[in-house]
Formats: C-alpha cells, structure tokens, sequence
C-alpha cells in the first residue's frame, strides 16, 4: 500500500513540477511585466508631478474653480491628484497586460476586459472632472450675478444650477463608459423632466400673479413705474 | 484745418458722389492715423470720440473748432471726430449741413471707445508734429473758449507732460472713484489726482512718443486708456498736472450694470498695479499734483440717497458670497465685517481701514489669480455697496468741503495701510486665508 501511495505522490510531483516547468516561464514573465508596470507607473508619477508644478495646474485649477482655493495638504492638491490617477492607471494597464501574459484562458481573457474597459473609463473620468469644473464655475456665476442682482435665492439657485451640470456629467460619463446602458440616460431624462415639470407646476400655480407683474415689467410700452427707494437711489448715486 | 482746407491729396482725400435724384453729397475726409500728412502742422488735436452718438461728437467737434480758432487764434489747430467706422463718415449730409465748410475730419479708431480713440489721436497727433492733443467728451461745453486754454496752456506752455480735467462734483457723483480708485491709485504712485478716470485728457507730444512706444497700451481693449496713459506717465517721470473745469455740462453716462463698472475698472487699475509694482513699492506717502482752476462744488447738493438698499446688497452678499470671499480676504477681516451692526441702516459704517484692507486683498487675489478674476471682482459688489451706505451715512450731514475732507481722511487711511499691500504683494502665501 505505502508502495502504492508513494507512486502516487510522486506521479502528483511529477504532474506538478510539469506543470511548474511548464508555466514557470509565463509566471516570471507576469512579474517581470507587474514589476515594469511599477516602475512605469512611478515613473509617470514623478514626471506628470514636476510637469504639472511647471505648467502651475494647481494654480489653474484654483482659477477654474476645481478646487477652493484653501490651502490643501501637499497631496491632495490637484496635480498630486492627477498624478497618482496617472499612477493607477499604469499599474491596472500591467496587471491587465500581466494577466495577458500569464496565458490562461479565464486571465487572459480578463486582462483583455481590463484592457479594452481602461480607455473608456478614463475618458468617462475625464468627462466627469470637466463636468465637475463647469459645475463650480457656473455655481460661482450664477451665484455672483444673482447676489449682485439682489435675488434672495441666490444660493439655492446657484446650488440648483451646479448639480444640474453635476448630474448631467455623471450621466455622460457613465454613458461614455457604459455602466447602466441606456437606464442612466433614461433616469436623467426623467429627473430633468421632472424638475422641469415641478417648476412650471410651482410657476403656474404658486406664482402666477407674480411672473404676470414681471411679464408686465418687461413690456416695454408699459414699463412699470420703479420704487421711490430704486428712484431716489438711480438718481443720486452715480458710481462713474 | 478744417473739412473746409484742400486736401493736398493721399489720405486726406475729398471725394464726391451722386445719389439718383438727390443732390450731391460732399464725403468727409478720412484721415488715416498713420499717413496724416505733417503738412498740417497743427499745435493742437483735439479728438472728440463718436461713441455713443456720432452727430452729438460731430457738432460737438464743431463746437471745439470754434473754441480752439477762438483761444488759438494765430495758431493751427485741429479738431477731429474718432470713429472705428469709416463707412460712418461717408454720409455727413445727414449729420451737418452740406458744404458748411467746417466740418471736422473723421479719423479711424480702433473702437469707438476712449481706449480705442486715446491711440488713434495720439498717433495721429505725433505724425501731424503737433505739441499736444487732447482727446474731449462729446458734450456741450461753454461758449466762451477759456476753458479750452485752461485745459490746453499746462501742456502748450506750462511744460506739462499731461493734463487731466477735474469737474466740480457732487458728494454723491463718481463715488467709485472716490472709493477705491482715487485712495488706491494715490496711495500706490503717489500723485493726488482726483479725478483719474474721467476718459478725458490732454497729452504731450513727449509723453505722447512714450505712450505710442508701448504695443501694449495701443491695442488695448476695453477701457482705462486714460488712466493707463496716467501710469505711463507717472513712471516715465512726467509731469502731471489736472485743471478743474467747474460743473460737467452733461452727467456721466452710468453703467446700468454696478458689478460691471466695478470689474472693468478694477482689472485696469490691478493691472497698473501688476505691471508697476517695481516702482509703486517704493513710493511712501502722497504729493499734490498741479491744480489749475478753482474746484466750484455744486451750489445745492443733492439729498442723500437711501442707505437701506445699500445695506441689504451688503448683508445678502455677507450671507451668500461669505464663502467666496475667504478665500481672499484673511480671518481677521471677516470677523471686522460680522462684526458691523447692519440695523439701524442709517448708522451701518464700514471702518477705513477695513475698506483699505478690502481693497488691497482683492488686489492680491486678482494677482495670485485666486479665482475666475472676472468673478472675483464682480463677487467684491456687495462689499462696495456697503461702504457706499457707509460713506452716504457719514457724508449727508456734511458741507461739500467737508465731504473733500472726509474723502481725504480715507485716502490717508489708504496710505497708512500700504504696508500691509507691499507685504501681501510680496508674500501673498504668508497672509494666506
């Protein structure tokens, strides 16, 4: 019996270390492959830093609204950001390249999924971050102007106006990376609609007299006579 | 030297056309800038800009040809209409009656607006050799021509190197330059020039080389030529003198948009600020500039405007924009600004200092580009409205000299603060908010 046990086991070795002999070469391979993706991915780290501090893309993003503008810790500041984004990127793209070479079935055609998913979803990154961009910047706009036309609102308006951009980018992105198929666009188009429907809803029943007395404003054969406080204040103060 | 002179040819052509069925019409000579021939030799060019209306800024060029052959009498002198269009000359029989005679020529501009009409006359001025031009409103102006030499003379034969003309205003006129751009502009060079933005001036044909020397100041739109010629000046070491004119015939046409004026005026003063800060740094304190003329402030000064408005822009903007304002301004001065009492709204005062600070910080942020700039200025709106209550509060009870002295008090609160400006400029990352 111990005879028998003993050809067995090293019939398993045997098998084993075939196998071994076998996928050795591709298992080196795929670390080599991880350990070039690290050092790419370090490498890509370190210059996107110093070309991104060069280029003053913290300074430009403050500018366009992406950050606020407080001072932030050394690394959550944009291109720390950007750049470990870029970091990231490479290591899956290695991995992905690394389950590519390993030659299995099951990892090769799950590399290639990360592969061929990559671009799209950084592209779908992109979109959002833009959007996010917009979004600030128009709040702060809107923000501005209403405050500076004296509209009570203003910050519930400015509010309203960022995260119709915010949700209208997400629904790109996820559209551009195809998480959610058509079921994201759909649920945009019914949440805009929605508000839009709530807001005529508000307008027409809420506020009817009101939105006639500022139609009525705006005609211009019948200007409505302004306020004796807007009246004395146009007349007397002349800021030029 | 005027539509009624020969032209010797080239640029200065005169032409005629025919219409069917109408009577000849006589076209304006187009003067191109840069081909006016010297053979004019005029000692004065007076340009009239024909923004916002091209028949008012003809007559009213009519008008200053008559004043300058008046007070010039033995001399050449040139008044002409600056206009970015030419096809705008080529029917002046619906302007002014054909064949007057006098007619002042049309010279093309960059735009209609003083900016764009400052370059165009100075160019066209120094190729004509003439000692000064100044470049007027279209308004009516007094009939009797001493205020035309009164204007003119400083730089004629005063040896000034440019002359702006003051008006007698009342307390509550020009209060933007009152604010911020007379404190801040006298404070940073030093010349107490009351009226810095009036779009009217007079140049030297010296400072005139200086100014057309400078590809940035030609082509530069929109607005603040004007004061832009006055910081050229100033460090090109000119001499500066301003002439006060009595009351402005016409009201200054006002922005319908306050945060507007408010951003264009500011961008032209910070940005003086940036190219310049080498030498605004090391000027202390102030100098009177030359004054000519007696400042004539308005016999009945108008009844103060309401406070309450202005205090309610001040305290939504404290409300809604608090946020967007620290990241310019540092903690200190937004605990000053919660700390003002807004009611009564007759009492609401904002402190000089934390005005001068205001300002200042904002010029930093516009510099360090804290923000969107357009945003960041247009965002200081409610902050200006607040010092206008303040300034109306503390004014209205106030002889017009009183007022002067009031506005002097703030532009010495303005200099005493200059230290902190030089300091934040220097290192805006230290103040950091």
């Amino acid at each position: 019996m111990w005879t028998q046990v003993g050809r067995v086991l090293s019939e398993a070795f045997a098998r084993l270390s075939a196998v071994m002999v076998a996928d050795l070469p591709a298992l080196v391979a795929m670390l080599l492959v991880l350990a070039g993706a690290l050092a790419l991915a370090a490498l890509v780290r370190s210059l996107l830093r110093h070309l991104l501090a060069r280029v003053g893309f913290d300074r430009r993003a403050r500018e366009w609204g992406m950050t606020t503008g407080r001072s932030l810790a050394p690394h959550h500041e944009p291109s720390w950001l950007v750049a470990r984004g870029a970091f990231w990127f490479v290591v899956v793209a290695g991995v992905a390249v690394a389950l590519d070479v390993l030659g299995a079935s099951t990892t090769t055609a799950l590399g290639l999924t990360i592969l061929n998913f990559l671009p799209r979803l950084v592209v779908g990154i992109l979109i959002f971050l833009v959007g996010v961009g917009a979004a600030r910047f128009l709040e702060r706009n809107v923000l501005i102007g209403a405050v500076n036309r004296q509209i009570q609102q203003a910050r519930h308006l400015a509010l309203a106006v960022k995260w119709l951009v915010l949700v209208l980018a997400a629904a790109m992105a996820l559209e551009h990376v195809g998480v959610g198929g058509g079921l994201v666009t759909m649920a945009f188009g019914i949440v805009l609609g929605g508000i839009m429907l709530a807001l005529a809803l508000a307008v027409g029943l809420g506020a009817r007299d009101a939105v006639a007395r500022a139609l009525e404003r705006r005609l211009p054969q019948e200007p409505a006579p302004p306020s004796e406080g807007e009246v004395r204040e146009k007349q007397k103060i002349q800021h030029l | 030297m005027t539509g009624a002179r020969p032209a010797p040819g080239g640029a200065c052509a005169r032409s005629e056309i025919r219409r069917p069925a109408r009577k000849p019409v006589t076209l304006w000579r187009v003067l191109e800038p840069s081909q006016a021939e010297s053979a004019l030799a005029p000692q004065v060019v007076v340009g009239v800009p024909a923004d916002p209306d091209l028949l008012g800024a003809s007559e009213a060029a009519v008008a200053v040809q008559a004043g300058l052959r008046q007070a010039y009498a033995d001399q050449r002198t040139l008044a002409v209409v600056l206009s970015s269009d030419p096809r705008g000359a080529t029917a002046p029989g619906d302007l002014l009656p054909s064949g007057a005679g006098n007619e002042p020529p049309v010279v093309l501009a960059a735009s209609n607006s003083p900016a764009g009409a400052l370059p165009a006359l100075v160019e066209l001025a120094n190729n004509l050799g003439a000692p000064a031009c100044a470049l007027l409103a279209p308004m009516p102006r007094p009939a009797e021509a001493g205020w035309l030499r009164a204007l003119l003379d400083p730089v004629l034969s005063g040896g000034f190197d440019l002359v702006a003309p003051a008006y007698a205003r009342g307390r509550f006129d020009g209060v933007l330059v009152t604010g911020i751009v007379y404190p801040l502009t006298r404070s940073l060079f030093g010349y107490r020039l009351r009226q810095p933005i009036g779009s009217e001036i007079v140049v030297s044909a010296r400072l005139g080389e200086v100014l057309l020397r400078d590809d940035a100041w030609r082509n530069a739109t929109p607005g603040g030529g004007d004061l832009w010629a006055i910081t050229l000046a100033i460090a090109g070491d000119g001499r500066i003198a301003q002439v006060y004119l009595g009351p402005r015939p016409r009201r200054r046409a006002q922005p319908s948009d306050v945060s507007s004026a408010l951003a264009q005026v500011l961008a032209t003063v910070f940005r003086e600020m940036e190219q310049l800060a080498h030498r605004w740094m090391r000027v202390r304190g102030s100098q009177p500039v030359a004054t000519f003329g007696e400042e004539r402030p308005p016999d009945e000064p108008a009844p103060p405007p309401e406070p309450g408005p202005l205090v309610s822009a001040f305290a939504l903007g404290w409300q809604d924009l608090r946020r967007l304002w620290s990241e310019v301004l540092p903690p200190q001065t937004l605990l000053a600004l919660q700390r003002i009492p807004r009611e009564p709204a007759e009492a609401f005062r904002m402190p000089d200092w934390l005005w001068a600070r205001i300002v200042y910080d904002f010029a930093v942020g516009w510099r360090v580009k804290a923000m969107d700039r357009e945003q960041l200025l247009r965002s200081l709106t409610p902050l200006y409205l607040g010092w206008v209550a303040g300034f109306v509060n503390e004014v209205a009870p106030l002889t017009p000299p009183e007022a002067e002295a009031r506005v002097e008090q703030l532009c010495a609160v303005f200099e005493a603060e200059k230290p902190y400006i030089i300091s934040r400029w220097r290192w805006p990352d230290r103040f950091s908010p």
